[in-house]
């Protein structure tokens, strides 16, 4: 039985200890003052894009909006987040890639999931604006030269020039002037 | 032992079924600890009071809670910090906390209904109207726990035997493995056997009439009032949207002077109120202390 003991315990220890060892390796812990001043600029810079951030549709829906964002802190009075700006185009850069880095830059927060690497982020939230805050059919898209492109904002490679634009639908993007969502059901 | 027991079993279950659905209605904190504390004190009250491994598994349980919300959710406008670009916050850790509390408390409820109600009270209620169903309802309630004492067994009768009990780790696996191909042979086996020899006795054929009759005293007709009187409370502040909660962005603030403090009060009473019935009841005190 003691025996028997020693060597559970001795398990045990081995697996916390690996569990641990993973936790330091994967995980990079930041304080906050940190990750505002880390840098995030790398790559030969190829070129300008422009980037621009509107939520403007929220302003004819506003009864849907979650009471709590009702403020101008959350919805500016003209919808523009982000007003448009000519930006620095880096090599690899993805839409997702030019728009964290100049939120990041201006302190606005935002939501992503998924991976940079499988290429499937979806951003979930900007300036504490989620998806579904503005009714069940709401969340943010976006639109490359004023097209929707239909695939995630990391998985197309930008060129010298584009302008991007994320735009916050209360409609599934019929108000944005998406009619790609005809597609959807095929 | 609570004198609770002895209600119609109407009673009971809207009693416990409304706990239920207040613990689950709001994520108010106020609203989730007094649930959670009515909970624990009715549990005690019921079993007596033995701390043993069910704490440390309702806080490991809490523990993952708490901590798998700031892994998945990064709402929030206070950020305390960074893990791989992401920003863990104050809020989401709040909102595990309350969730956590909010499940622990669910679980509790549960546990003291599925304590206090027997199935034969279940089935009294339910047969008459759904007899196949609450049968299958009844059988699978008691699926897990019937299963466990019936492995317990087993392994015990090969542990008397000698078999698997002292050996290395893989022997052991496949010990318990053997011990699980069989209960499981045996669990289909006596499931059906059930259903049918209740087909065989009749059962669902005609009318139901329960083995115990429930009686509606006047005690049940004032503990109804009780609890329809507590409906309306909780109605009347739903209604007016009094339990609303949100924590995100910025989490919002416990106003104790508020119209709140009466649900607070009403949701309390209401918790304890099987205590308040053993109290009324002449003091069995020694009935639960023994």
């Amino acid at each position: 039985m003691k025996k028997r003991k020693i060597k559970n315990s001795i398990i045990a220890a081995i697996l916390i200890l690996i569990l641990a060892v993973i936790c330091i390796k994967c995980l990079r812990f930041e304080s906050v003052s940190e990750y505002n001043n880390s840098d995030v600029n790398k790559g030969k810079i190829i070129g300008n894009v422009t980037l621009s951030v509107d939520c403007s549709t929220i302003l004819s829906n506003y009864d849907n909006l979650d009471s709590k964002l009702k403020s101008k802190k959350y919805v500016p009075d003209n919808g523009i987040i982000f007003s448009e700006k000519k930006c620095e185009l880096r090599k690899g850069d993805t839409a997702f890639d030019i728009l964290q880095r100049n939120l990041k830059d201006k302190k606005i927060q935002m939501d992503y999931s998924g991976s940079r690497k499988s290429k499937n982020i979806y951003v979930k939230g900007i300036n504490y604006i989620y998806e579904f805050s503005c009714g069940k059919l709401s969340g943010w898209m976006y639109k490359v030269n004023g097209e929707f492109t239909g695939n995630g904002c990391s998985e197309k490679k930008l060129a010298d020039g584009d302008k991007i634009e994320f735009v916050y639908t209360c409609d599934l993007g019929r108000d944005v002037g998406n009619d790609r969502e005809e597609g959807i059901g095929k | 032992m609570l004198e609770f027991r002895n209600y119609h079993p109407i009673v009971i279950f809207t009693y416990f079924i409304l706990m239920v659905i207040t613990t689950f209605m709001s994520m108010e904190p106020g609203i989730l600890i007094i649930s959670l504390v009515g909970a624990v004190i009715l549990r005690c009250a019921d079993n007596g009071v033995n701390i043993n491994r069910s704490v440390l598994y309702y806080i490991i349980l809490f523990l993952i809670i708490t901590i798998s919300n700031p892994i998945f959710s990064h709402n929030g406008e206070t950020v305390l910090f960074y893990i791989n670009n992401f920003a863990i916050t104050r809020e989401s850790i709040l909102y595990g906390m309350s969730a956590a509390v909010m499940i622990i408390a669910v679980i509790l409820w549960s546990m003291s209904l599925s304590d206090v109600m027997s199935m034969d009270k279940f089935l009294y209620l339910t047969g008459k109207v759904m007899p196949k169903l609450s049968l299958i309802l009844c059988m699978s309630v008691r699926f897990i726990p019937f299963y466990k004492r019936h492995a317990r067994e087993v392994s015990d009768v090969q542990k008397a035997a000698g078999i698997y009990s002292d050996m290395d780790i893989i022997t052991r696996i496949k010990g318990r493995l053997r011990i699980y191909d069989s209960v499981l042979g045996w669990g289909i086996e006596n499931s059906v056997e059930t259903a049918d020899s209740m087909k065989a006795r009749g059962y669902g054929s005609g009318k139901y009439t329960p083995y115990v009759k429930y009686r509606f005293k006047k005690s049940d007709i004032a503990a109804l009032i009780v609890i329809i009187m507590y409906c309306i409370v909780l109605a009347y502040f739903t209604v007016i949207g009094d339990l609303k909660f949100s924590y995100y962005p910025v989490i919002d603030g416990i106003c104790l002077r508020s119209k709140k403090v009466i649900f607070y009060l009403a949701e309390f009473l209401f918790a304890l109120f099987p205590l308040q019935i053993n109290i009324r009841s002449g003091g069995k005190a020694w009935n639960y202390l023994k």
